[in-house]
């Protein structure tokens, strides 16, 4: 008896174990989910849920009798007793039942394929994408350093006037408590669904919620959309979770809004991500941005399939291309990519909306290709003189504490002003009802060294503030000049030349706060266009004449429109003076001398700026300076001092020290029907036969064999009819090479483009490397110029 | 006049052919490697080339990744070799696929002129080429990261072979492995048990070889793209660090050249006259 019940006991406890340890743990990690996935493909066993679901709806009406998900299954499966010994089946021949199977099978084979080509073309994606996509929620780890190893490289000048927009990224931290429990509870929603559904939603919000439900409807789901797709064979697409949503809008209300509204125009804002638990996934993250929160699955390997009940080919609507700031254009490393902004092409600006056709001409047919012309510089003339030339624009330099004995600018004209120790200029910057019919008027340098620079009071063309800066860069081109200096800008190539650096500084500024698209515009065209009305007196002075007229004048009206400043309300002038930007402020502090003894410069420690600070020491130095006692350094005269003879040969290395120029990138060309149409030569080629077209004849050609016939008719005609057979095994080795082969060429094509562009970075590294390394290795003697001595050169040593 | 075959001539024949097969057998005994049975060797033959010997997939030796030890054949079986192997090879992809995608974190040393050392390679990697036919007599000290799909499909190889090989002797494994297993346990060897135990493995081994080759390759797929890139991260990693170097190596020739006037302006030896 106390056998018996301790056998049962013993089984009362080990049962629930045993059914415990049946349930299988969720499967995680990229290799158990490919294993599994094609597992299921090739499944004996059992048949993929979609499968056996979405059959009987396609032969519907089409078989000898009505078939079930377990007729699907017993056919896949090749159970045929069981499909066929049914019960309900009594009035089915045999026959008529295998007929069925063969219908089912021929059915699921085809869908099979078709979803395991759509896994495998998913994951050839995934192995391209996540690098490269600047996605919210990734690791961007080459979109991320070479940008911040180019902030470092710049100077304030190059920031100033380089076509290449920076975007700005400010990094912000959240309370990681509450949104692990934002994370728990959508980990949760997502774990109630079926792998399919997860599969959806995490590409229905993997840009975002908001975009799902529409700016304007931000909290809203409606519930007659909720988890019911927009129909079509893509209607998976459109699918949506009203659970979901609701919990990703709780989330981006909880964002430190208050925080955010700092944030300046065009600066995005990047927050931490964190982790999902969802069974069978692994990589999926939650990302939150300050307009929108999101789901990123990092590593997928299964694409939203479509729906097998619906006949191929039938799209509703499709969907579409995104919009500019749409999809994988949204995130704030994605759209610094080159699908998401126009090239910054110098020379070449494109306009982005078709041309209208001409009176008469037919409208065209889509895809049609469009050539512009590329208009370069029209003016080639330079102006150099005495002061510093290097790093001209200004902009490098950040605002020291201002002397006791300086005086301040004010916005009406201060004639006490005058230029100090540390300066060659002075500027006064004043409002005024007339600037001799300009929007700003900066006149020649006076006899204390002040500059006047006058703005219109009350206009409506552009923000004082880019005014404000455009007409101080005219001030540092005229800082060095003498008294009454002009820049010869009476003449064409003067006006172009002296206008072109100013209106670039300007453009940047307004393209940088997003007064200008610079997806509509790039900066050389901005530049070019206002230069040209800089310089009104030549009829496009700077462009030449434009090869449509219409289009250019359009274009113009179009960026007059985007910068227009609201209605003046009285003091904006004033205020642009007395509260200057950090930009301007900078550009005004570049007006000073470098290296006067005696005086501070102050800029940010990058690679540029130090270089703008050397460089202006040097000409300062030989412009202004004794290099050699009572002597002018660069006259050739006999020797005037004992020790002349004694100075060293020149190091040979700056001489030798080409630094390399900085030519633009460029996008290696993608020809992707070139490279089908050398696969299908190859495939000719494969068969012994000449490129035929089309490509398909080069599987099957009778004259491979009729042509050379072999010793025996009947090993010819054998061979003959395993011609297919043969051609088949052919193409499939080429098919498995395609993948290889395509491999090869996209990473050819990538190593191309960042090639050249880091092998120039690296030889101006080695450049700058050789000059530091000689500016260390000079030897200063320890006697400079020794009075009363005629010893020879010795005592330098 | 007819003559007629004579016992005697067949007896004469026979010895000829027999002392011909001696010469024969003696000939291959004496040229020793190069005649070998069917499956280790092809022709072989004075001048001839000596060709690579082609083993068998499993029981090379001992502790190969395929060997059935005697703890393996368990009463009362029948051993489920092919989920045993199944299950081993899987496991150990997978360790080596997560070990691969975790080893994209690594510390980059900028200064290190060989790029496929920039990245360590694995310990459970190096540790199954150590067992694999390219690299287990030491060869496997000059395998880096980058080699790790190498080895993946090397192991592909070996474990589709040793499937491949147990298909083709599956009956006489089989009916050995029963044999064994109802021997130590005086159990009685059924031969309907042995037909199930061979179709079933049989299957196993057609799902498995079905599926193992898709299956990496996928994963190769995925794998290979974000390692295809990291080359060009760490470039761009060095390169900014020697940015950060430069910058501070200019800010140094900054402070240096503040002295330039200083420096140059020297006394003019007229003004010493006094």
């Amino acid at each position: 008896m106390r056998r018996t019940l301790v056998l049962i006991g013993g089984l009362c406890v080990l049962l629930p174990a045993a059914t415990l340890a049946a349930e299988e743990a969720p499967i995680t990690g990229l290799y158990p989910t490919v294993l599994q996935m094609t597992r299921q493909e090739n499944n004996q066993s059992s048949a993929e849920l979609a499968l056996k679901m979405g059959i009987p709806q396609i032969l519907a009406g089409k078989t000898a009798f009505p078939i079930t998900a377990q007729h699907v299954e017993a056919a896949i499966t090749n159970k045929f007793s069981t499909l066929c010994s049914n019960g309900e089946l009594k009035d089915v021949t045999f026959t008529e039942c295998m007929e069925v199977a063969a219908q089912i099978v021929e059915v699921a084979q085809r869908e099979s394929w078709i979803r395991a080509l759509g896994r495998d073309l998913m994951m050839i994606a995934t192995s391209y994408e996540p690098e490269a996509d600047g996605h919210t929620g990734r690791k961007h780890e080459l979109s991320v350093k070479l940008p911040a190893a180019m902030y470092w490289w710049q100077s304030g000048s190059d920031r100033a006037t380089n076509p290449a927009m920076s975007t700005k990224i400010r990094l912000m931290t959240v309370d990681d408590d509450e949104f692990e429990e934002h994370a728990d509870d959508i980990s949760g929603i997502l774990s109630d669904f079926s792998f399919d559904s997860i599969v959806t939603l995490l590409q229905r919000y993997k840009h975002g919620y908001a975009v799902v439900q529409g700016k304007d409807n931000r909290g809203d789901c409606d519930e007659d959309e909720d988890e019911g797709g927009g129909g079509g064979e893509l209607g998976e697409l459109t699918i949506r979770s009203c659970e979901l949503e609701v919990a990703l809008h709780k989330t981006w209300e909880d964002l430190p809004h208050d925080e955010l509204q700092n944030v300046q125009e065009g600066e995005l804002v990047v927050f931490p991500v964190f982790d999902l638990t969802v069974p069978g996934f692994s990589n999926v993250v939650l990302w939150l941005r300050a307009d929108d929160v999101g789901l990123l699955w990092g590593l997928p390997v299964q694409p939203v399939l479509p729906d097998i009940t619906v006949p191929g080919g039938s799209y509703i609507g499709g969907p579409g291309a995104p919009g500019l700031d749409e999809g994988i254009c949204s995130h704030a490393f994605g759209k610094r990519g080159y699908l998401c902004r126009p090239q910054e092409l110098e020379d070449c600006p494109i306009d982005l909306e078709p041309l209208e056709p001409e009176q008469g001409e037919e409208e065209p047919v889509g895809g049609t290709i469009e050539l512009h012309a590329c208009v370069p510089h029209k003016f080639e003339t330079r102006k150099i003189e005495s002061g510093s030339n290097s790093c001209q624009v200004g902009g490098w330099r950040i605002p020291t504490e201002p002397s006791i004995m300086l005086q301040e600018d004010t916005p009406t004209k201060d004639n006490k002003l005058q230029a100090e120790l540390c300066e060659n200029c002075k500027v006064d910057l004043y409002c005024q009802g007339d600037c001799d019919g300009a929007l700003g008027m900066t006149y020649n340098k006076n006899e204390k060294g002040v500059i006047p620079i006058c703005l219109k009071q009350q206009q409506e063309v552009a923000p004082y503030e880019y005014i404000v800066l455009h007409e101080l860069v005219h001030a540092q081109q005229k800082c060095n000049l003498p008294i009454e200096g002009t820049l010869d800008s009476d003449t064409q190539a003067g006006c172009c030349t002296a206008e072109y650096y100013p209106n670039v500084v300007m453009c940047k500024a307004m393209m940088e706060d997003g007064l200008v698209d610079v997806k509509k515009f790039t900066l050389e065209e901005c530049a070019m266009m206002l230069s040209n009305e800089s310089c009104a007196t030549w009829e496009y002075a700077c462009t030449g004449e434009p090869p449509d007229i219409d289009s250019y004048n359009e274009r113009k009206e179009l960026l007059w429109e985007s910068f227009k400043p609201p209605p003046p309300q009285g003091q904006e002038c004033q205020n642009a003076i007395r509260q200057m930007s950090e930009r301007a402020l900078s550009i005004k502090e570049s007006l000073k001398l470098s290296c006067t003894p005696g005086c501070e410069a102050q800029y940010e420690n990058t690679i540029g700026n130090n270089l703008c600070y050397i460089s202006q020491c040097v000409e300062e130095s030989l412009e202004a300076h004794r290099l050699i006692p009572g002597r002018i350094p660069y006259v050739t005269q006999d020797e005037a001092y004992p020790w002349d003879s004694c100075m060293k040969d020149r190091s040979e290395l700056p001489d030798l020290v080409a630094i390399p120029p900085l030519t633009r990138t460029f996008l290696p060309q993608y020809r992707g029907r070139d490279l089908v149409e050398q696969m299908d030569m190859l495939l000719c080629q494969v068969s012994g036969l000449p490129k035929l077209s089309p490509p398909i004849l080069c599987t099957f050609h009778p004259n491979r064999r009729t042509n050379q016939p072999l010793r025996d008719y009947a090993d010819t005609f054998s061979s003959l009819l395993s011609l297919n057979e043969e051609s088949a095994m052919r193409a499939q080795d080429l098919q498995g090479s395609a993948q290889n082969i395509g491999t090869r060429m996209g990473t050819m094509m990538y190593q191309n483009y960042l090639h050249k562009a880091l092998r120039e970075f690296a030889d101006l590294v080695r450049a700058a490397n050789g000059l530091i390394y000689a500016v260390g290795d000079t030897q200063i003697p320890s006697v400079a110029c020794p009075r009363n001595y005629t010893g020879g050169c010795g005592i330098f040593q | 006049m007819q003559k007629t075959p004579s016992r005697t001539s067949a007896k004469k024949e026979l010895l000829f052919a027999g002392i011909a097969l001696c010469a024969l057998a003696g000939f291959a005994f004496w040229k020793g490697d190069n005649l070998r049975l069917a499956g280790q060797t092809v022709v072989g033959g004075v001048g001839g080339p000596n060709m690579p010997i082609l083993g068998a997939c499993t029981g090379r030796e001992e502790e190969d990744l395929y060997e059935i030890t005697r703890e393996d054949l368990q009463f009362p079986g029948p051993p489920d070799v092919i989920d045993m192997w199944t299950e081993r090879y899987h496991k150990r992809v997978e360790q080596i696929v997560d070990e691969y995608l975790a080893n994209m974190q690594f510390e980059i040393d900028c200064l290190n002129s060989n790029v496929d050392q920039l990245v360590p390679p694995g310990a459970q990697m190096l540790a199954l080429a150590a067992q694999l036919p390219p690299w287990e007599n030491g060869g496997g000290a000059d395998l880096s990261y980058v080699d790790t799909p190498t080895v993946l499909l090397e192991f592909l190889r070996t474990y589709e072979c040793a499937l491949t090989e147990r298909y083709f002797f599956s009956f006489g494994d089989v009916t050995k492995e029963l044999k064994e297993i109802m021997a130590r346990n005086d159990a009685e060897l059924l031969w309907g048990e042995v037909i199930e135990e061979y179709v079933e493995q049989a299957r196993k081994i057609g799902h498995e070889m079905s599926i193992a080759r898709p299956a990496m390759n996928r994963v190769l797929t995925v794998t290979s793209g974000r390692g295809r890139l990291k080359n060009l991260d760490i470039e761009a990693e060095c390169f900014y660090r020697a940015t950060m170097d430069l910058r501070n190596a200019m800010s140094l020739a900054a402070e240096a050249s503040a002295c330039f006037p200083r420096v140059q302006d020297t006394k003019d030896p007229l003004r010493d006259y006094e």
